[in-house]
């Protein structure tokens, strides 16, 4: 997650433009790190742990099962999947700032959620 | 206003849209018969689901925006897979719920080329005048009024976003 974060503080304070293929790869890395970050946060953190191929899937089907704030998790997550998928596999996916700066802050958000689940988990135990 | 030049552009319509000897018109109107074209396609190839998107937002900029999408609608439909009344009642409490924020609505369709059955209908709400913080809360509560007592079959193929529109 920190890798897509400082990639896009790059951009933001002007450390980096977007004019060439090489910085438009390094907005497709950005968006692919944060949806792992986003990913791998959740899936180990609220003691999930789907591996595999299709952990991905399994991660947002349990979850979307599941109620408030989970179910916000999943859908944000499977929302993010998409974005990487245009940015890791897409040719003709034109990445832009704006898609990057939503990446960035909606994998963020979710981790913030997750922990808040961790804070009220620890909590509630005796 | 920026004129376009037709003749320079593929445009199939342009005979018989434009009979007469017209060379350049505002970019307003070329949009125009772009949304023509848009529910000429539906007519041609009617698809119930995005009929009914089209009906609920219809004071909205409303796009489908890839090819496959109405394939895969069909394909959703005929498998019994999507429940309409459920689907325009979730979104028309979305649409009560984002009011006038709401900018434009598209409608896309995506796979994992990984992955051989991760095939998903999203459904992007661009909003205007909210911040970072604001928009995640909002699509918080989206999250809540379209999925609330969906069939988990159509929790599986629809993904909501919320997505900035300034």
């Amino acid at each position: 997650m920190k890798v897509g974060r400082d990639i896009y503080d790059n951009f933001d304070r002007g450390q980096l433009e977007l004019r060439s293929g090489l910085e438009s790869a390094w907005v497709r890395t950005a968006i692919s790190r944060a949806y792992y970050g986003a990913f791998l946060f959740v899936n180990h953190e609220l003691n999930f742990h789907f591996t595999g191929k299709d952990a991905h899937d399994r991660l947002v089907s349990e979850l979307m099962r599941m109620s408030r704030p989970y179910k916000e998790i999943g859908s944000k997550l499977d929302a993010l999947r998409r974005r990487r998928i245009e940015a890791d596999y897409l040719l003709s996916y034109i990445p832009s700032i704006p898609h990057l700066r939503w990446a960035v802050k909606t994998a963020e958000h979710i981790i913030e959620n997750a922990k808040d689940i961790l804070k009220r988990r620890s909590t509630v135990r005796p | 206003m920026m004129a376009v030049n037709l003749t320079s552009f593929d445009w199939p319509l342009q005979e018989r849209v434009y009979p007469h000897d017209v060379d350049y018109m505002p970019l307003s109107l070329l949009q125009h018969y772009v949304e023509l074209k848009e529910l000429s396609i539906l007519r041609l190839w009617p698809n119930p689901v995005l009929s009914s998107i089209k009906e609920v937002f219809k004071e909205t900029d409303v796009k489908f925006e890839n090819g496959k999408l109405r394939g895969f609608l069909d394909y959703l439909w005929n498998a019994g897979e999507i429940e309409l009344g459920t689907l325009v009642e979730r979104l028309e409490r979305v649409k009560e719920l984002l009011g006038e924020r709401v900018k434009a609505v598209s409608v896309d369709y995506y796979e994992d080329p990984e992955m051989s059955d991760y095939r998903k209908i999203f459904i992007e709400f661009t909003v205007s005048g909210e911040d970072f913080d604001e928009l995640q809360e909002l699509w918080d509560r989206v999250i809540d009024v379209f999925y609330e007592g969906m069939p988990q079959k159509m929790v599986n193929r629809f993904v909501v976003s919320v997505e900035p529109g300034d």
